[in-house]
């Protein structure tokens, strides 16, 4: 997630440390997905929520109690990619609005990105540095997952 | 739906590039209310502008102002977009010129 970023954007405030974590079958997807000549892992585009704020580990492979409510706003979603040509970095932002199936109020404590819409593959995991409480129906929480390449 | 913004000073990058988005995920919904994971929610104070015809787009235009700072140390230089209004939209935001 986001990293010592500032916004000039009017109305915006400086950024929260978030630590994401890359898994250990998130490695095996990706280079797979780069490298591999045979059928291709499908791409990380996915995020998911969950209350659940246990640390993040390279070890996981699903997103402990992700929140699944049939029909809720806040399950699984495909994210807005975003890249700058000649840098290292992309981001992933996910919009999700609470509707009436949602079980609210629920504070979400960590986020997994996955390579489909329903189970696939946990890319990567993230335990926010601070949560945010959605309360009411029509609530909704951008979040921007960063990827930096090392 | 996509958009392409000019980028004059690219964080990581050393000179004027372009970042792309791809908003893979955009259903037009409008929330009631809105926050972003750096506390922002001041939306309906910065985008009350936007017309009924135009609040479909407002998740998207969010979505771009919250990565932006990301990506880049400086405001975008231009915008296009495969969606005229949602161009024109970001142009009125970021206050640059749409690129056809």
């Amino acid at each position: 997630m986001r990293n010592d970023h500032f916004g000039f954007v009017p109305g915006t405030l400086p950024g929260r440390n978030i630590n994401y974590l890359l898994t250990t079958v998130g490695v095996d997807a990706l280079l797979k997905q780069h490298l591999d000549t045979a059928a291709q892992p499908a791409a990380f585009n996915y995020t998911a929520l969950t209350a659940n704020a246990t640390a993040a580990s390279a070890a996981s492979t699903t997103l402990t109690s992700e929140i699944a409510t049939a029909s809720g706003g806040l399950i699984r979603k495909q994210s807005t990619f975003a890249h700058t040509n000649g840098t290292n970095v992309a981001t992933l932002t996910t919009t999700f609005t609470a509707n009436g199936n949602d079980s609210l109020p629920v504070t979400i404590a960590k986020v997994g990105v996955f390579n489909a819409s329903t189970s696939g593959t946990l890319g990567y995991e993230t335990l926010l540095s601070s949560t945010a409480t959605i309360t009411n129906i029509g609530d909704a929480l951008t979040t921007t997952h960063t990827i930096t390449r090392s | 739906m996509n958009a392409e913004l000019g980028n004059p000073k690219p964080k990581g990058g050393s000179g004027p590039t372009f970042t792309t988005f791809d908003f893979a995920g955009y259903d037009g919904g409008v929330p009631k209310r809105l926050q972003t994971l750096r506390g922002d929610q001041d939306f309906e104070g910065r985008l009350g502008w936007l017309t009924k015809e135009q609040e479909p787009y407002l998740v998207s235009l969010i979505e771009v102002e919250d990565a932006w700072p990301v990506h880049a140390e400086a405001p975008p230089s231009y915008v296009k977009s495969d969606d005229p209004v949602f161009a024109g939209l970001l142009s009125q935001v970021f206050g640059c010129p749409v690129q056809e």
